[in-house]
């Protein structure tokens, strides 16, 4: 149990995706203008992530060794389309403004990593724990981002104003650099709170 | 070279089921999402046609109009709005034109008496804050009742987004090029 708890926590911490990893940024960096589309993007995000994760583990020990690049492949690329599909059918005002990045999941690195480094040597279990651990990494990092960006950049939360009108946004929060420039501040914050944490744990 | 044979034939039965499964997956919610895709595809246009002719009773599709370009200006669809049997009211035409970053999608709508009753951003990747304002009100609403015959020229008669001129100039070129398209093939539908 404790073990489990273990790995769901490192998805968040020590081995988080996207800021200690470093894998996936171009979906955050590119997503992140609005919460919403950030928070969209984190649900698709994480149904290809834990269907993967769940059914590379399950069958894992059916996969010969050559051939285990090709499954991943057809397993995430499967669970993308899918909900690709059910995006454009249930909410496609999501599926205009995510556009691209959800059929760009299947090349998400951070899929096919864990997929590879965790699930495909692992139980189902272990392997929930994961993939959960690795999406709620994944979803913190982009929502703050999002929230971040958003409500600088363009002056609303969840597109509702909320600067008076004399205020002008800072617009370089919505552009390319803006999302650089949370995303460094965010890595040196969460590479302090892992030193703290390690630092703890030796004493 | 026997136990190779063996090997690769398993392999091959492995892959081959591994994708059979995937696709019964795939086809399943194809299956399922198809007719809701559609139906949403619908609604959308509805939506828009609604919106731009509130007063039109039927639509009419001109399958003939679909597909011509006049520059980098394309029609992807042209309807025709009557608001009784052979009363025309107006035309509805959706096209596409290059922007700054992407494609712009556009929908305008042109009464018959030659004036823009409207016009749309449907889809479009310009710069977020910037380029993307031409979805607003403000920009888009100095083209409503504006005269077809008009220049078209940002700067003169079309006021241009603050720091987006690019993209200014490309959707008004955009309707520019359009509404030419449609008048010289209306011309040609009455001779």
């Amino acid at each position: 149990m404790n073990n489990l708890k273990q790995i769901f926590l490192r998805g968040i911490f020590q081995d988080n995706p996207v800021l200690i990893l470093m894998i996936g940024l171009c979906s955050v960096l590119a997503v992140s203008v609005t919460t919403i589309n950030a928070i969209g993007m984190t649900a698709a995000y994480s149904f290809v992530l834990i269907g993967s994760e769940l059914t590379i583990s399950a069958i894992r020990n059916f996969i010969p060794k050559t051939l285990r690049i090709p499954i991943f492949i057809i397993v995430i690329g499967a669970f993308t389309t899918i909900i690709q599909l059910l995006v454009k059918a249930y909410s496609p005002s999501l599926d205009k403004s995510l556009g691209i990045f959800i059929p760009l999941i299947v090349v998400n690195c951070i899929i096919i990593g864990r997929v590879e480094a965790f699930s495909s040597k692992n139980n189902l279990i272990a392997s929930l724990a994961d993939s959960l651990g690795m999406s709620v990494g994944y979803g913190l990092v982009i929502v703050s981002i999002a929230f971040i960006r958003e409500l600088l950049g363009s002056g609303t939360i969840f597109g509702i104003p909320v600067y008076p009108p004399f205020i002008k946004p800072m617009l370089i929060f919505v552009l390319p650099p803006g999302a650089f420039f949370i995303i460094g501040i965010e890595i040196a914050i969460l590479n302090a709170i892992n030193k703290k944490l390690s630092r703890n744990k030796g004493q | 070279m026997k136990s190779s044979t063996k090997e690769i034939v398993v392999l091959g039965i492995t892959l081959g089921l591994v994708s059979m499964i995937a696709a019964l997956g795939l086809s399943i919610t194809y299956s399922v999402t198809k007719p809701v895709i559609a139906m949403q595809a619908k609604k959308a246009l509805e939506n828009a046609q609604k919106e731009i002719f509130p007063d039109a009773l039927e639509f009419v599709r001109q399958e003939d109009m679909i597909g011509k370009t006049n520059g980098s200006t394309i029609i992807k669809d042209f309807y025709i709005a009557n608001s009784s049997e052979n009363t025309r009211i107006g035309y509805l035409v959706s096209a596409t034109t290059p922007g700054y970053g992407g494609i712009i999608y556009f929908i305008i709508g042109v009464t018959m008496d030659g004036r823009l009753k409207s016009v749309k951003v449907s889809e479009h990747t310009e710069t977020p804050g910037l380029g993307a304002n031409i979805t607003s009100k403000g920009f888009l609403g100095q083209f409503v009742n504006k005269k077809l015959s008009d220049e078209f020229v940002v700067k003169k008669d079309v006021k241009a987004i603050t720091a987006a001129t690019i993209s200014s100039k490309a959707i008004t070129k955009g309707i520019k090029a359009l509404i030419d398209l449609s008048q010289n093939s209306e011309a040609g539908d009455t001779k």
